[in-house]
């Protein structure tokens, strides 16, 4: 990135971000939540290479990209509630180290993101497949549907699986 | 599905895996399969692709216990129930599930405030001292029953006044930290509250009823449903009031989020090296010292673009 590349994106996260910032906290109250996502927003014009003053309607933009950030993070810390209400059920013997949990959260996360607005019973099919191993008999009588229900499934699934597989 | 966005070789990769998946495959199908992924080199990277997308992951997803697995299993919420909210209902980061207070309006009227860089020290109506480390807000409620301080963000350390018939209560989203004589430390982070004891004793506790009595030098986290002990002393969380950071193997985030409140404009620790380890005692009052000892000892970069954007990344 040339000198004045840089410059002119400083130029621009000056005049923008703290109307951003205020945009952003008006979701997430946790001020350094906020903080982080309105950097993330900056970061992803920088990763794009995006030429600043080509953007015609930089606040909007910014919106759109902060909100899809602010979705985001809204789903981890929803999976991250929830997992850690169900570390607490847990037996001694399976207590998980910190660096366990951390990488877990991470692949958890990876899952969720890449399976995002399937139907419930849509990842159920899916992981009772991908995690337990189970055939489609099984699945089936699990969820109560019928076998070429669950291969239709399976393949919602796995559509968006292809997806997420894009970048190496 | 008709009207899939995905080639014909990606539908017939996931059409075989579905098939593959099913529990009854026979040699036959095998064998026809591997001749489908030999036809044509679109078809083996589509296979690879589709391979990719189920990799990795759920190889770490698949050694971890059932029932930790099955957070991802919460029923849906769309994009559209979440970012509703926007224009001036706070949804979280705060107190969104507990359905707590937070929102930032709140903090910008607090009656105590202190903004970028400053820490301030005031003595109360009671003659308590309180000190505030930067970007703390909170309110201050004395009544004749009780002397309330809501925490709404930062960190406070307060040197209590006695007054056997007003007892002192500091409220964060958490719960309370109430005082049994003292000088103790109370500081917001997300999701929840740390209490540090520096003198006498201090009473703990949550919403539901669960409380713990904190003993000269011990601290506690105040989460969800539990109060629970902290197993070393963690008095030096209090060193911000002489302008020290001071850090005993502590996770680089964890590092900079104390920096945050000193430091103008907005920073980012890219997720690749927000787990590093670092230890040492940094000053406050000069970031830029902090951030360049940090990229002297660790293997990170400091990017700066002007005043207002600041990223840390691997070098």
């Amino acid at each position: 990135m040339s000198v004045s590349d840089t410059s002119k994106l400083s130029y621009f996260f000056s005049d923008h971000h703290r109307w951003l910032l205020h945009y952003v906290q008006r979701q997430l109250s946790h001020r350094p939540d906020a903080e982080d996502t309105a950097a993330e927003t900056f970061c992803q014009i920088i990763a794009a290479r995006v030429d600043p003053a080509a953007i015609e309607q930089p606040r909007a933009y910014l919106a759109t990209i902060a909100r899809r950030l602010i979705f985001d993070r809204y789903r981890r810390r929803r999976l991250e509630e929830a997992y850690l209400e169900r570390l607490m059920l847990l037996p001694e013997a399976l207590a998980q180290s910190p660096e366990q949990t951390h990488l877990l959260l991470e692949a958890l996360h990876a899952i969720d993101s890449s399976l995002a607005g399937l139907p419930l019973v849509v990842k159920k099919a899916f992981l009772l497949s991908q995690l337990d191993g189970l055939g489609y008999a099984e699945i089936s009588c699990k969820l109560g549907v019928s076998e070429r229900t669950v291969g239709r499934y399976m393949t919602q699934a796995l559509r968006q699986c292809y997806l997420s597989g894009a970048h190496p | 599905m008709s009207g899939s966005a995905l080639g014909p070789a990606a539908e017939q990769a996931i059409a075989w895996m579905v098939r593959l998946r099913s529990g009854r495959t026979d040699a036959r199908q095998e064998a026809r399969f591997q001749r489908w992924l030999a036809q044509d080199p679109a078809n083996a990277q589509a296979w690879e692709q589709l391979q990719r997308g189920m990799g990795g992951h759920y190889e770490v997803a698949r050694r971890a216990p059932q029932v930790l697995r099955d957070a991802l299993l919460q029923p849906q919420l769309g994009r559209r129930d979440v970012l509703r909210g926007l224009g001036g209902l706070a949804l979280f980061g705060g107190g969104l599930w507990m359905g707590v207070r937070s929102d930032s309006a709140r903090m910008l009227t607090a009656d105590l405030r202190t903004g970028t860089g400053e820490r301030r020290t005031v003595t109360l109506a009671d003659g308590s001292r309180l000190s505030l480390n930067a970007g703390t807000s909170l309110d201050v409620d004395f009544s004749a029953g009780q002397r309330l301080l809501r925490l709404y963000q930062g960190a406070l350390v307060i040197e209590v006044a006695p007054d056997a018939r007003r007892p002192l209560l500091v409220r964060s989203e958490q719960g309370d930290a109430r005082a049994l004589g003292t000088r103790f430390l109370v500081e917001q982070l997300q999701g929840a509250t740390r209490v540090v004891v520096l003198e006498h004793s201090v009473r703990a506790s949550v919403p539901d009823g669960a409380w713990l009595d904190l003993a000269e030098g011990q601290a506690a986290l105040l989460r969800g449903p539990r109060v629970e002990l902290c197993s070393d002393s963690q008095v030096y969380r209090a060193d911000w009031l002489e302008g020290r950071l001071s850090v005993l193997d502590e996770p680089l985030q964890a590092v900079i989020e104390a920096l945050r409140p000193y430091r103008p404009g907005l920073m980012r620790v890219d997720p690749e090296v927000r787990n590093l380890r670092v230890q040492g005692v940094f000053p406050l009052d000069d970031s830029e010292r902090t951030l360049a000892a940090l990229e002297d000892t660790m293997p990170i970069r400091v990017r700066r673009y002007g005043s207002w954007l600041t990223l840390i990344e691997r070098r």
